[in-house]
Formats: structure tokens, C-alpha cells, sequence
């Protein structure tokens, strides 16, 4: 198969689905945290690392409305 | 701009960290994987903000961070809570937003990556190549259909969708936008190799040395096509022909 979703990704997720949710939850917390920091500084590099954050927020922000979707769906 | 041999280094080290990434996240604890590849992620985008001013050298760090990211990504998705034939479609979504964002952040578009048609004889040809190398791919892996079950519909509709999310994906991140920065900086054959062994690396999790050189073999081929051509359309086509052939035409007909 060539993808990059492979068999041991997939039972994971199955198994430790919760965990790596939660894990990811954190790094997204993070990303977003340290985004609001540089942005408060003007100085290029800060700037230019402020909108690379973006890249890693935007995909996990759809993983983790995936993620509260999914355990709202749950509970109703 | 070429690098010099510390930047060829560095490179070198990224994809050996990739590597225990997944060795990690497949053989030993996926938690495990998933952080080293955050930390990965991370420096990457570091490196590529204090190196903002070599344009493509930053470019090439910031278009690197899209493998950690894969992982990650795929690693987080509520996968339990979709019928397997969705996966693949779930997970590269946000991929394609996270790739989408990354080429808005570079001022990259869609022709710069390769995503020019035309010539649709010699974009046939290539995608052709796809059936021969979904079935080698069936006898090396052998795995169940993912199709059984549904109707024709859903049968051509998990193709589109399937082909679409591996092949258009992976390609535009790989071919479209790793592997032609990655040729600037390191020259064709570094270059080449070097975004073929990310690529192949991202693949350890299948648990066969044997689909790994093969896979490391096809990035080679699709690296050097869409080198040649400057265009990723039939490479997109080929790759996504070879996940139907292998999860949901060869296991069906049976023949081998």
C-alpha cells in the first residue's frame, strides 16, 4: 500500500484512540500558546515562525473538532 | 541555493529521526512516536523561521515539518468511530489543509507544486503504470478488500475517494512540494533520494522490509517522473490506481 496510513497507525488509533487524542489535544494547546507569545514580537524571525505555527495548528484543529465531535455525539 | 555538506548533514539527520519516529510509533509504543515526531514537527519549524532569509533552504525545513505532521495527524483521528474504507479519506483531510497552508505561507500555488493539465496522452501513460504496480504491491502485502459489502456506487465512490486523499495528497506534499526544494538546495540525485527515503520512511508502519524498498523504489520512479516532467498529475493518477488495484480490484478478482 502506499500510503502513509498504515496498518500499525490504524490499530493505534483503535486501540490508544483516547491517548494519542489527549496527547494531540496538549500539542495543540501548546502551538496555540506559543503562537500568541511571538505574536506579541515584532522581530522577523518571530514573525516568520508565528505563521509556520499556523501549519501545525490548522490540521489539529480539525483533528480535535473531530475528536470533542465525536465524544458530544457519545454522551447524547 | 546549493547547501553545503553541514546542510546535506542536517537533512541526513532529519529523515534518520523520522525513522525512529516510526520505529517507535510501530514496533515499541505509539505515544512513544507521536511525541519525538511533535518534537521533530517542532524544530522544524524553528529551523525553518531562523533560516527565513534563505528563502528556499526555510522553505525546504517548512515543507519537511509535513511528514512529523502526517503522523501526527493520522495518529490523533477518532479512526474507531469510521467504517474502515474511510480512513484513508479522514486522515488526508486535514493533511491536504495543513499542505494547502503551507503553500500559502510560502506563496507556493498549485502549478508552482506540479498541478498542470495537459499533454493527456503522456499523462495516461503514467497513470497506467498504476495497475502493474498495485498488483506487485498485492503480492507482496496480500490484503483483504476494503470494498466487500458495498454497492457499486459506494464501490466507485470509495475509489474516487481513495485514490483522491493517497494519490492527490501525498503527491502534492512529496513530489509537489518537498522534492522540488529539496532538488534546489541538494542537487537532483540528493534530492531525489533524500525525499524518497521521507517517504518511504513514513511507510514502516506496514511491518514489511519488502513493501518498504518497494515503496522507497516507487518514490524514486515518481520522483524522477515528476522531476522530468514538472508536472505531478500523472503520478497522482498512477498512485492512486495502485491503492484500488491493491485494496479493492486484486483482492476481488483473485487471480494471484
Amino acid at each position: 500500500m502506499i500510503s502513509t496510513v498504515t496498518t500499525t497507525i490504524t490499530v493505534a488509533t483503535l486501540s490508544a484512540g483516547a491517548t494519542l487524542g489527549a496527547m494531540s489535544t496538549v500539542l495543540l494547546i501548546f502551538l496555540l500558546a506559543l503562537k500568541e507569545l511571538v505574536s506579541a514580537d515584532s522581530r522577523k524571525a518571530l514573525v516568520a515562525f508565528g505563521r509556520t505555527l499556523t501549519i501545525g495548528i490548522l490540521p489539529l484543529l480539525i483533528s480535535f473538532t473531530f475528536i470533542v465531535s465525536f465524544k458530544v455525539l457519545e454522551v447524547l | 541555493m546549493m547547501l553545503d555538506f553541514r546542510g546535506i548533514r542536517v537533512f541526513l539527520g532529519y529523515i534518520l529521526l523520522i525513522v525512529v519516529a516510526e520505529v517507535l510509533t510501530s514496533f515499541v509504543n505509539p505515544s512513544y512516536g507521536l511525541v519525538l515526531h511533535s518534537l521533530i514537527l517542532l524544530s522544524l519549524l524553528v529551523v525553518s523561521s531562523v533560516t527565513y532569509v534563505e528563502g528556499s533552504v526555510s522553505g525546504f525545513y517548512l515543507s519537511l515539518s509535513l511528514a512529523p505532521l502526517i503522523r501526527i495527524i493520522s495518529l490523533s483521528m477518532p479512526l474507531a468511530n469510521f467504517p474502515r474504507y474511510a480512513w484513508y479519506i479522514i486522515v488526508n483531510v486535514p493533511v491536504l489543509v495543513a499542505t494547502l497552508a503551507m503553500m500559502r505561507v510560502q506563496g507556493i500555488g498549485l502549478k508552482d507544486a506540479g498541478v498542470k493539465f495537459g499533454k493527456p496522452r503522456e499523462v495516461a501513460w503514467i497513470a497506467l503504470t498504476g495497475i502493474p504496480l498495485g498488483f506487485i504491491d498485492y503480492l507482496i502485502l496480500r490484503p483483504e478488500s476494503i470494498a466487500t459489502g458495498l454497492s457499486l456506487s459506494g464501490v466507485l465512490l470509495l475509489a474516487l475517494g481513495l485514490g483522491l486523499s493517497t494519490g492527490f495528497v501525498e503527491e502534492l506534499v512529496f513530489r509537489g512540494l518537498m522534492q522540488p526544494i529539496a532538488v534546489e538546495i541538494f542537487g537532483e540525485r540528493r534530492g531525489l533520494v533524500g525525499v524518497a527515503a521521507v517517504f518511504a520512511s513514513l511507510h514502516i508502519g506496514w511491518l514489511s522490509l519488502l513493501d518498504l524498498v518497494f515503496v522507497f523504489s516507487i518514490g524514486l520512479f515518481y520522483g524522477f517522473i515528476a522531476l522530468k516532467k514538472g508536472n505531478i498529475i500523472g503520478v497522482t493518477i498512477s498512485h492512486g490506481i495502485t491503492n484500488v488495484v491493491l485494496f479493492m480490484v486484486a483482492p476481488t478478482i483473485n487471480l494471484i
